[in-house]
């Protein structure tokens, strides 16, 4: 393990609220490496259709950081950036496709609080955290939790990121970008056109959507987008409105529908949730 | 609530109370069964009349007002002859409260009777001086007197059940105050308990209708400020929809803020008199009005219009078509059932007529325009109207007769937006409009009352298929498709459900007779599907249609898309029985009925005679060429290609040429850019003249002009004008009406003007240029296709500026200056920056201040961009001006960064075409620098960057050489690459994205968020 030779000065105050729950993995011995490291110290058991969050408190001397270059935030970091990388096991103990990683890019050279809520893919029965320096750089980390039995908005709903709570670097997985507000509110400015990430949700069943955001166009709107197991495009999509007070409507999920995406058009987000109707229970 | 409001209209009608005045009585007649009396009266000034019977009051006696000026003249608005001033035996007290004319010095009452004359006592004349300046806007005279409110219909007074008297308009009615004389610039508001919905008209000197008083909100705005050329307002209440009725029980205004006193003109008189009988209706009011106006305007002089012709030995114009009904028989017989006009002159008489009151309107334009050289050029009443003044005006041109070619000429857009849009409308000659609910301003126009509406609404017409009740009794009516019937308010229908027909003719019927019911003729009724390809797909619509010669024609998809000859012709079969079933009750009237969207296809029965199909090619055939030429078939949405269009058109109109029957066309003759698209509707609608009957032509897209910045009319005007034109004689050459259109619109600057078209038409109707235009093509694609491509365009914009230059008519140099600043918008449009070639700039690029900076070209105003609100692209706080200029080999960059912050950065970003890679080129305050390929990590070494630091800004310069954006083809002579321009500033507290265009720079999906750079070859 390689000391870290050049890491900044704190410059972000890690102010972000955190769900808590069961903890099913913690440690918060400091791990500085060059080379990619696995933290977790054995596999932790998943099961499909939980959900599950991880959160470590790292940064990293790449060049590719928020502090050295402000437009980190469009680059596209796939193959540079220092990561935290959840990894997936089947019952066999062997790793799932590489498709199935989930990569949380370390773009901070201060230590930031890096959190991923998510449904273990298909097939998964455990996972394990790593950390991956990017080229040419260390990355540290401080902290690592991995939870589940979600509290507070994550175990209201079915959807995950909510109201954006994890700051505005935390926007993996979603079209558009996410920005912080004076008054430190992480909102998801789609753009001219950004989508969630997939929620997971049930043919036939009936779910309320809420949203609350502003129209940034007269043509702004925003529409659920249902996909069945075959493709990547939706097979019917259910528009409706947005609004500062909040928009809430029910649907029936057609039927084959696995999951929907909210996507959006020149939309600004506070809070989007997805939760099952409580009549159609 | 309601005493509240009885409390506040007490207030109000304790300020209207009389006054009486000193008013001597110049003294009395009797003569030939008629009493006058006289009054000495003064000009503009409120009066009541009043005055008791006594005895036994004749049947069929009453009153009439004649107000005269000094030179014991009767102008129109002095006369007051209406049916409600009767004198009957169960009442004893009249009153009447009149406004007099601004010359009006003599109130003559006249009394007549047919039987003995009623024994009149106490007639009194006082002034009315309470500060409510309408005249019975309370109604406290009674449900019996309309006084105050002499131009209505439909409209009543009734007692309502607090025993106040109310007004009522019915849904196709409307009611207007008197003129009320309103001083420019004053400030009004509705008196606490008034009714607000009504509109403000705004009038001229002229009593001339010159537009309306908008933006009052009853909260936000509830003040109405009278405009600068307004001499006098009417209020007038009307809906239009037929589910509103506005029930007025108070009218009432307060003078807010006094304007500027008007100055009454001193004009000379004009050697004639427009001559117009008392209570004419709105047309032949306007038709007076128009000429009065005009003869004004254009040789400065006054002729009055007068509702009793004087003696003078002068000119009488003479409007209507009562005045004129017994000189010129033939003239009415050739033009009945239209509104045509004649234009007669009989000695100093002139008569200007039509078989209905709209021919008179429509005849006084025309005579307007064939005397003068005056056109309508476009609505907008500021610079719209384009005249040469002339004191000597004489009306030579007093004999012409003409009959339009379609009875139906229709505009679609939003009509009634503004005033401007509707006036013009009717002044070119148009009837109908889709969008008009203001019972008045169509009436008055020329408009005639029509329906259309879809299948469904036309059976909801009847009480019986309301869809409330039809949903449960009849779910059969409604379209089937995907297993079952989709039941909802104006839905598709099924076409062969069991009375489906004899529905839709019950609820046209139903629509006939509540027009009759309100003493209203309906012109022109229309029925057509929804604007959507859904059809009825049950089992009964699917079978095999039996056709004439016995054959079926078998379906081959159940949609209309893959099949729409089979629909078509379902819709047809159903068509016919309606046609059928209607004819038993209303033999002669014609039905339209849209032959669009899938139905455009000629179906395989033909239509009943009396059936009019609309032949709409529906927005995807190109209008570059008249659709029998067949050179439009390049460009057709969801076809192959070939002549689909033609081939249908030429049915449609083989059919009208076998047979006596009528076609009609809804229309797309415009686009986004300058054309000569009147040429393809003129042999279009020429051959449909030439084929036999035709009715109507809906024009789509004749929008509203707008009172802000540029609009469509800067360059579709003229092709409008000439298809109004086209709508009344089809055969006219579009040519000559476009030569005549130029040369009244841009008088001296006409030569250049009809160069300009002239060019214009050529590429136009060039068919080597393979380039479809519809209505739907953009504004860019037409420019760029048809004149920067052709290599006109810097010819085309030296033509306009050397019209500039010579164009003297005040109006005319607006045109052409709008029409000027319209092509440089749309060459704007195209986002394209030349980069200027600056041999110093190899040298001189890393000098902040150089001077050769000042030959580049200078781009700023950056816009907030979207982030964590929507800024609405509002001007950045911390504002960026941006020069670009060139060598051969490199492009440099000169940002200059004013009101930096603490951590500030400038951006370009630069791609050679659509989803060619994109390049990132920043440089901070510091100087450092950053770039990507693609959002990929770059670290090119080829570009260069320098920062020059100021206080409180900074200059960031970049050498980029052309080389390294390598999909750029240096060979072609003009090179096009795009750019968009940002900076990121943070001053401690605030963050600011701003770019050039006020996108965000990711937002890289279409070309207009980019701007578009272009390299001339050589040094120029």
């Amino acid at each position: 393990m390689k000391k870290l030779i050049f890491i900044s000065p704190m410059l972000f105050m890690s102010l972000i609220c955190i769900a808590s729950g069961r903890d099913l993995f913690k440690t918060d011995e400091i791990v500085e490496t060059n080379k990619a490291m696995e933290l977790t110290k054995s596999a932790i058991p998943v099961e499909t259709g939980r959900k599950y969050e991880v959160l470590s408190l790292a940064r990293t001397n790449s060049k590719y950081t928020i502090e050295a270059n402000e437009r980190i935030r469009i680059m596209d970091l796939r193959d540079i950036a220092s990561r935290v990388r959840i990894e997936f096991y089947d019952e066999q103990e062997k790793k799932l496709p590489k498709n199935t990683d989930i990569n949380i890019p370390v773009i901070s050279q201060g230590f930031l609080d890096y959190v991923r809520v998510f449904y273990p893919p298909p097939a998964a029965k455990s996972l394990k955290v790593f950390l991956i320096p990017g080229k040419e750089a260390d990355i540290a980390s401080k902290k690592i939790v991995v939870r589940t039995d979600l509290d507070g908005k994550e175990a209201e709903c079915i959807n995950v990121h909510p109201s954006f709570e994890y700051g505005d670097l935390n926007f993996y997985g979603y079209g558009g970008e996410f920005y912080t507000r004076p008054d430190g509110k992480v909102v998801w400015n789609s753009g001219f056109t950004g989508s969630t990430p997939s929620i997971p949700v049930k043919g036939g069943v009936s779910y309320d959507f809420s949203c609350r955001g502003k129209a940034g166009e007269p043509k702004s709107f925003i529409y659920i987008g249902c996909y069945n197991t075959e493709g990547d495009k939706p097979f019917k999509s259910m528009k409706y409105g947005v609004s500062e007070k909040g928009e809430t409507v029910k649907f029936i999920m057609p039927a084959g529908t696995v999951s929907v995406k909210l996507t959006g058009y020149y939309v600004i987000v506070e809070e989007f949730k997805v939760t099952e109707s409580k009549e159609d229970k | 609530m309601r005493n509240l409001l009885i409390g506040i209209g007490y207030a109000i009608i304790s300020i209207s109370t009389l006054v009486s005045t000193n008013i001597s009585v110049y003294g009395d007649n009797i003569s030939d069964g008629k009493t006058v009396k006289e009054f000495k009266v003064e000009p503009l000034t409120r009066y009541c009349l009043s005055f008791n019977t006594s005895g036994n009051s004749a049947v069929n006696a009453s009153w009439e007002l004649q107000i005269l000026n000094n030179e014991g003249l009767l102008p129109y608005e002095g006369s007051f002859k209406a049916d409600w001033q009767r004198i009957v035996p169960e009442r004893k007290t009249y009153t009447h409260s009149f406004l007099t004319h601004r010359d009006g010095v003599l109130l003559r009452v006249i009394l007549e009777s047919q039987g003995a004359m009623p024994e009149i006592t106490d007639m009194k004349l006082e002034e009315i001086t309470g500060t409510n300046p309408v005249i019975n806007g309370d109604f406290s005279s009674g449900p019996l007197n309309y006084s105050g409110w002499t131009d209505r219909r439909l409209a009543k007074l009734e007692t309502n059940e607090n025993g106040e008297t109310i007004l009522k308009c019915e849904p196709e009615g409307y009611a207007l105050t008197d003129p009320i004389p309103v001083e420019p610039g004053s400030i009004y508001r509705y008196a606490e308990g008034s009714h607000v919905g009504g509109q403000v008209l705004v009038y001229d000197y002229d009593l001339l209708r010159i537009g309306r008083i908008d933006g009052y909100l009853p909260r936000k705005n509830p003040f109405l400020k009278i405009p600068a050329d307004a001499a006098f307002i009417r209020i007038e209440y009307c809906d239009g929809r037929p589910t509103r009725v506005p029930v007025v029980n108070l009218v009432g205004l307060e003078l807010v803020e006094k304007g500027t006193s008007p100055k009454i003109p001193d004009f000379p008189a004009y050697p004639g008199e427009i001559i117009l009988e008392a209570n004419s209706p709105p047309p032949e009011v306007r038709a007076a009005r128009e000429i009065q106006h005009w003869v004004r305007k254009i040789s400065g002089k006054e002729m009055r219009v007068l509702a009793v012709p004087s003696n003078r030995d002068n000119m009488k114009i003479r409007i209507g078509g009562k005045l004129a009904k017994n000189l010129f028989p033939e003239d009415f017989k050739y033009l009945d059932g239209s509104d045509g006009f004649a234009v007669r002159q009989k000695d100093k008489n002139i008569y200007i007529f039509g078989s209905r009151p709209s021919g008179a309107l429509f005849g006084a334009f025309r005579f307007l325009e064939k005397n003068t050289d005056i056109i309508w050029a476009r609505p907008r009443k500021e610079f719209g109207t384009v005249f040469t003044p002339n004191p000597s005006l004489e009306f030579k041109e007093a004999n012409f007769i003409l009959r339009p070619a379609f009875v139906k000429r229709m505009s679609g857009g939003n009509y009634a937006k503004t005033d401007d849009s509707g006036i013009w409308q009717g002044r070119l000659g148009l009837n109908t409009s889709a969008f008009w609910v203001n019972q008045y301003e169509r009436e008055e126009m020329g408009g005639a009352p029509s329906f259309d509406g879809n299948f469904m609404s036309v059976i909801a017409q009847s009480d019986k298929y309301k869809f409330e009740k039809c949903k449960t009794e009849h779910p059969e009516f409604f379209i089937f498709q995907n297993g079952k019937r989709d039941i909802s308010p104006n839905g598709y229908i099924c076409y062969t459900a069991p009375g489906i027909a004899e529905a839709i003719s019950e609820g046209l019927c139903e629509v006939i007779k509540k027009a009759e019911a309100r003493g209203e003729k309906l012109e022109h009724i229309s029925v057509r599907t929804r604007d959507g390809w859904a059809v009825c797909t049950c089992p009964e619509c699917m079978k095999p249609i039996k056709l004439a010669d016995g054959s079926f024609l078998e379906p081959k998809a159940d949609t209309s898309q893959k099949d729409p000859l089979f629909f078509s012709t379902r819709v047809a079969v159903m068509m016919n029985k309606v046609a059928a079933e209607f004819a038993k009750t209303y033999p002669n009237m014609p039905i339209g009925v849209s032959a669009y969207i899938y139905m455009a296809v000629p179906p395989a029965v033909k239509h009943a005679p009396s059936l009019i199909p609309l032949f709409c090619a529906y927005g995807v055939c190109s209008i570059r060429f008249p659709i029998l030429e067949g050179k439009n078939n390049h460009c057709i949405y969801g076809d192959s290609g070939g002549p689909v269009w033609e081939t249908r058109f030429r049915e449609y109109l083989n059919r009208n040429a076998s047979e006596d029957r009528k076609l009609s066309m809804f229309a797309y003759y415009y686009c986004n850019g300058f054309s000569t698209v009147a040429d393809s509707a003129a042999a279009d609608w020429s051959a449909m003249v030439k084929s036999g009957g035709v009715y109507g032509v809906h024009m789509d897209g004749f929008s509203a002009e707008s009172e802000q910045g540029l609009s469509v009319w800067d360059y579709r005007a003229i092709e409008w004008w000439i298809m109004a034109r086209l709508m009344w004689e089809p055969t006219l050459d579009p040519q000559k009406l476009r030569e005549d259109y130029i040369k009244r619109a841009y008088g001296r600057a006409a030569p250049e003007m009809l160069e300009f078209y002239n060019i214009i038409r050529k590429v136009w109707g060039d068919p080597d240029i393979k380039f479809g235009a519809t209505c739907h093509s953009s504004s860019a694609e037409i420019f760029e296709t048809l004149i920067v491509k052709t290599g006109n365009e810097e010819k085309l914009r030296s033509i306009l500026v050397e019209a500039e230059k010579k164009v003297v008519n005040p109006n005319s140099k607006i045109l052409v200056q709008r029409t000027l600043t319209a092509f440089d918008s749309l060459s704007k449009s195209l986002n394209r920056l030349a980069i200027p070639y600056v041999q110093e700039s190899t040298a001189e690029w890393n000098i902040a201040n150089s001077t050769f900076w000042m030959q580049a070209f200078k781009l700023g105003e950056f816009k907030k961009v979207s982030t964590w609100s929507d800024f609405k692209q509002a001007p950045a706080k911390h504002q960026t001006n941006v020069s670009v200029m060139r060598d051969e080999t490199y492009l440099y960059f000169h940002f200059q960064a004013l009101d930096a912050g603490k951590n500030d950065r400038v951006e370009l970003v630069l791609t050679a075409e659509r989803r060619a890679p994109i390049y990132f080129f920043a440089l901070d305050r510091n100087g450092k620098r950053y770039d990507m390929k693609n959002y990929l990590p770059w670290d090119c070494p080829e570009w260069k960057g320098e920062v020059k630091n100021e206080k409180d800004s900074y200059t960031a310069m970049f050498k980029i050489p052309l080389s390294v954006i390598r999909e750029l083809d240096l060979k072609e002579d003009d090179v096009k690459l795009y750019a968009k321009f940002s900076r990121l500033a943070f001053d401690g507290k605030d963050k600011e994205e701003s770019t050039l265009d006020g996108t965000s720079i990711t937002r890289t999906h279409y070309m207009n968020y980019w701007k578009m750079l272009t390299i001339a070859k050589g040094n120029e």
